[in-house]
């Protein structure tokens, strides 16, 4: 999850991407810590664009974190990739619509998408509840397993949030 | 360079609230609460909520003619309203440029001006190398807070003495009421489209009034509302911001503020500009328009017709209330009718956008 943000001004935040002053820079979200206990599960994988994968057979199944979920705040639509495409690690993939801020969704890994979280068309909002279980929101088979080695555990990722001030 | 940021009286109150808080203008703001956004837009629609508007700045003009210096400072007519009664105007530089838009209130002889944050000491510089040696400004901005209570429950919130000092009290009128042996100023005016009032209480004072408010407010849910939903309402019922829809390149006939410009009053700066504007013709009209699709038009996205960049977006975003993207911006006068088809362009997309009536929320509870 990549963000940036707006033309300098009296914006009550940064906002977008794209719209005449995209600076390049990420986490401008990060000001925005507080509320409630962090969650950062066992088991998954995380990617520094603050988005979660895990391992099921020879399939994987990614989202965004808590903490991405928190900085954007209340989330209005997630545009998602059709069955079929091809992703590219790094590269991104579809994006988050919030109400004050909207960021690219980044490709933890290479291959073939093979399905993707229908609900969130209805409510997007579960993202916002249930970050890593309803709202997961792509299904993919990687073309090269060993990217996955790559990618930092819970608490590889805890600490690099911790570092952002979360 | 950073520069500390100014804290309101509320600051220790927004923290146990769990408030994000962020800067904004120079000072540190709540910008939601744990709820968030769309679930503080609501509360107001629907009941009522609780701004800290603590950081405007609020000016006091005093002196047998601090009145009509004002007056020469604003677009609106002073000189039109009594005391008791406040007015919503623009303050424009020579040129007809926006400086600030402003709320005045006429208190008899003095006048209070509340300016945005981010031009409060523009507004002060501007005002002080105009004034004439008989004016006196007083920076009343510290020694008083500022407080909105909007919603359509506002004055149901209110208990004694507030209830019956605002029981009969109109649209864009305020009073003054005793409470705790201090003087409390309370209008009934705001920036959401909904029934409110906003408060002005000396500092010493300033945490209990907040206290009693949710205290009274406990029966209806009365919840603390950040920035971000004070912005999604605002823009709902299309009231300008400052720094988005106006700027000091922008004049009030163009940003659709035709009906605070007095024209015919006592002069005024910005008077001669306006007026040749006016004579000449706008070239180029802010407009409201509505996105297709889902993603949402941001400040700052392009608007293009036919392929052509004909402006950009000056504010935009999901309106909460109507489910859908919508924004505002300016463009050329001729694409400026309701219906006419444009397009945003919206990270790499031409998304399809049809420029319809303001305000976009008519259903909301402001008295007018």
């Amino acid at each position: 999850m990549r963000s940036c943000c707006a033309p300098a001004g009296t914006a009550y935040l940064p906002t977008a991407r794209g719209g005449g002053g995209d600076c390049g820079r990420d986490g401008v979200w990060d000001f925005l810590i507080g509320g409630e206990e962090m969650e950062f599960p066992e088991g998954l994988k995380y990617t520094k664009d603050h988005e979660w994968m895990r391992a099921e057979g020879d399939e994987v199944v990614f989202g965004i974190t808590d903490y991405a979920q928190d900085q954007l705040g209340d989330i209005v639509y997630v545009e998602l990739p059709e069955d079929g495409t091809t992703l590219t690690r790094g590269e991104p993939f579809g994006s988050v619509e919030a109400v004050k801020a909207v960021a690219d969704l980044i490709s933890p890994v290479s291959g073939d998408v093979l399905a993707i979280n229908e609900a969130l068309n209805d409510d997007p909002s579960v993202v916002n509840r249930s970050p890593y279980e309803e709202g997961w929101m792509v299904r993919a088979k990687p073309g090269d397993p060993a990217e996955l080695d790559a990618l930092l555990d819970s608490e590889g990722y805890r600490k690099l949030v911790e570092e952002l001030g979360g | 360079m950073t520069e500390k940021l100014r804290q309101t009286p509320y600051h220790e109150i927004h923290k146990r609230n769990a408030g994000k808080m962020v800067p904004f203008v120079g000072w540190e703001l709540p910008v939601q609460f744990p709820h968030g956004i769309i679930h503080e837009h609501r509360k107001v629609r629907e009941q009522a909520g609780v701004f800290d508007v603590s950081h405007m700045g609020r000016f006091i003009f005093r002196g047998p003619e601090a009145i009509d210096f004002v007056n020469r400072l604003i677009t609106n007519n002073l000189a039109k309203i009594n005391e008791g009664h406040l007015l919503y105007s623009a303050l424009c530089n020579h040129e007809g440029g926006i400086i600030d838009d402003v709320t005045v209130y006429h208190l008899g002889t003095e006048a209070l001006l509340v300016a945005n944050a981010a031009n409060a000491e523009a507004v002060w510089a501007w005002a002080a190398d105009l004034k004439p040696p008989e004016v006196e400004m007083i920076c009343a901005t510290d020694d008083l807070a500022q407080l909105a209570l909007q919603g359509p429950k506002a004055e149901a919130v209110l208990r004694s003495p507030f209830s019956e000092a605002v029981k009969d009290l109109g649209y864009y009128c305020y009073t003054h009421v005793q409470w705790e042996g201090h003087r409390i100023l309370i209008s009934r005016n705001g920036y959401t489209g909904e029934d409110g009032f906003e408060i002005y209480v000396p500092q010493k004072v300033a945490v209990p009034l907040w206290e009693q408010l949710f205290e009274w407010g406990r029966a209806i849910g009365l919840e603390p509302i950040g920035l971000g939903a004070r912005d999604s309402l605002r823009m709902e019922v299309n009231y300008a911001l400052y720094g988005h829809e106006l700027t000091t390149q922008t004049t009030p006939l163009e940003a659709g503020l035709r009906w605070v410009v007095k024209l015919k009053k006592a002069d005024f700066i910005g008077r001669e500009a306006l007026l040749r504007q006016k004579r000449e013709g706008i070239k180029r009209a802010l407009i409201g328009f509505a996105v297709e699709g889902k993603r949402l038009p941001r400040h700052g996205y392009a608007i293009t017709s036919t392929g052509k960049e004909v402006g950009h977006v000056t504010s935009g975003g999901y309106c909460p209330s109507l489910d859908r993207g919508m924004g505002m911006g300016y463009v050329p006068k001729d694409l400026s009718a309701v219906g006419t088809l444009l397009q945003i362009e919206m990270r790499g997309t031409s998304i399809p956008a049809v420029v319809v009536d303001r305000p976009f929320y008519t259903a909301g509870s402001v008295r007018r």
